[in-house]
């Protein structure tokens, strides 16, 4: 990883790498655009960034599997989004520095004095609790200790993944390690949470950009940007006029399932779900997981490891009268659908009970 | 009475022309003419006070119908301008003077030409620009001191590197015109 260089602000640290102005103000465009911050943003974004130092960030991962820094740091072609790396200076990641042991842990002890007050930590994976948190230890130290003390002197906590945010794999029952989500050990520092297993690149990117130049983003009561997390799945999935129809798959290969019909009763958690999954998509746009033939997870949701069968239909009584008024949602309905609320009663569709009726969209 | 007929919001093709039959019964009613109408008032915007707007069209409602019927009724202009920035971007202006039409793509390998015949790849981010250039292709003040320095140090390279013209048979001058 580069050496922060105290005096060098982003601009040159961006001129000197051969990354052109133009490109870095393409890069803080997307990522305005993605937030649905005004036009005007991204250039303001740009500007603001390119005169300022390069921000500290230590990156901190525990209970996880990498896979939320995967998705931040592969991407499946060169993408815009990589850039990230170039406007922060990321001056500890266990995972991709060169520097091991003793070494390793001085670059944090020494960003963290350098930066004391101004640093953002990024935290992936939950923080094991019980047994005196021995289930996650480094260098010598809890995941508990570490967290605390690197925790102090950051301006922000940023919790990337839903380990992170709301405790995910290792929180599921009976959670033998003890695992909490970062939140619950911090109370005196602003903590964004990013959920997803894992989250989508640009959200990561999107969510850092946002909160470098403009300060944290408008969180929902879980924490989250509303920006990315403000829509439901089921209100912006391209089956949704299916789901309206009463089409549904019975299973993974039936003619439903090969005509694209909607996956609600094979599982699918869109209607209980708040992600960007149904409008950025994954792989530079490429798809997700609904487009690709299988229900929604709910991955970033609480608890969504425990919420019954990912197989299983969501019982009828959890749609609230709150859920089923949706937001102008026609919004990528390609289909036309026209119609922003959610059926109140959903239209099981028996071969055996009532005729194929087929309706004109 | 759904929102979608309180609030008319769509417009279809007309199967014979291929134009949005608003278009084709003069612009109709919907999203498609309050586009137009914010373009109108961006551009009369700008030839008043100089002032320079954008409309991010990712981020708008539009049914794949009307962004064709946008596309097709804006037109294109004279001038296109491929920017490769980690990924194409694409400026091309529009029939109507100062009115551009902005695509960013991210670097899938795909060129101009590619995405313009067969839409291969799918911008991550599409803007319609008012202004009399796109505001990505604008210098800062500071690249055009580093751009007359670096050119005056070629030039000064150059000067230094001429052969000596007092010199018989190197000037150039003289044989040119033998």
């Amino acid at each position: 990883m580069n050496k922060r260089k105290s005096q060098m602000t982003v601009g040159d640290f961006l001129d000197a790498h051969g990354i052109s102005r133009r490109s870095f103000l393409k890069f803080c465009t997307i990522n305005a655009s993605l937030m649905a911050l005004p036009p005007w943003a991204g250039q303001a974004m740009a500007e603001q960034l390119r005169q300022a130092p390069r921000p500290s960030v230590i990156y901190l991962s525990f209970q996880e599997c990498t896979g939320c820094l995967e998705s931040l740091s592969r991407s499946f072609s060169p993408s815009v989004e990589n850039l990230i790396f170039d406007v922060i200076s990321l001056d500890y990641d266990d995972t991709l520095m060169a520097a091991a042991g003793h070494q390793a842990e001085q670059a944090r002890e020494n960003a963290m004095k350098e930066n004391w007050g101004k640093y953002v930590v990024i935290v992936d994976g939950s923080v094991p609790t019980a047994d005196g948190g021995v289930y996650c230890t480094a260098a010598g130290k809890t995941a508990q200790q570490i967290l605390t003390e690197t925790v102090e002197g950051a301006a922000a906590v940023v919790a990337v993944g839903t380990c992170a945010s709301f405790g995910g794999l290792p929180y599921a029952s009976p959670n033998p390690t003890g695992a909490v989500p970062v939140s619950s050990l911090i109370s005196d520092k602003p903590v964004i949470n990013i959920p997803g297993c894992p989250p989508i690149a640009e959200v990561i990117t999107g969510t850092l950009l946002h909160f470098l130049t403009l300060g944290i983003p408008d969180l929902d009561e879980h924490g989250r940007p509303t920006a990315f997390y403000g829509n439901n799945i089921h209100d912006r999935c391209y089956r949704r006029p299916f789901y309206d129809q009463g089409k549904f798959a019975k299973t993974f290969d039936d003619e439903g399932a090969r005509n694209g019909w909607c996956l609600y009763e094979l599982g699918c958690k869109g209607p209980l779900t708040y992600n960007a999954c149904a409008t950025i998509k994954w792989n530079d746009g490429t798809s997700f997981p609904i487009e690709s033939g299988h229900g929604c997870l709910g991955c970033s949701e609480p608890n969504f490891w425990d919420k019954g069968g990912f197989y299983l239909p969501i019982p009828e009584s959890t749609f609230t009268d709150t859920q089923k008024i949706a937001a102008a949602a026609v919004a990528g309905v390609a289909l036309g659908a026209g119609s922003a609320v959610l059926s109140r009663l959903r239209r099981r569709k028996k071969l055996d009970e009532q005729p194929a009726k087929e309706e004109t969209s | 009475m759904a929102m979608g007929e309180q609030i008319p919001l769509r417009d279809e093709l007309d199967s014979s022309s291929g134009l949005s039959t608003g278009l084709a019964s003069g612009l109709g009613k919907g999203g498609l003419k309050a586009i137009l109408f914010e373009i109108a008032t961006m551009l009369q915007r700008l030839a008043s006070t100089g002032e320079v707007s954008q409309i991010d069209l990712l981020n708008l409602p539009l049914t794949s119908k009307e962004y064709a019927s946008l596309k097709t009724l804006l037109g294109d202009g004279e001038a296109r301008i491929e920017l490769k920035l980690g990924g194409l971007t694409l400026c091309r202006e529009t029939a109507v003077p100062a009115v551009w039409w902005v695509e960013h793509f991210n670097d899938t390998g795909t060129n101009a030409e590619t995405i313009a015949e067969t839409n291969a790849a799918k911008a991550v981010a599409e803007f319609i620009e008012v202004a009399e250039v796109p505001h990505i292709l604008k210098y800062e003040a500071d690249e055009l001191q580093l751009g007359l320095a670096r050119l005056n140090r070629k030039l000064e390279m150059a000067g230094n590197n001429q052969p000596d013209n007092n010199q018989p048979g190197n000037n150039q001058e003289e044989s040119d015109h033998e």
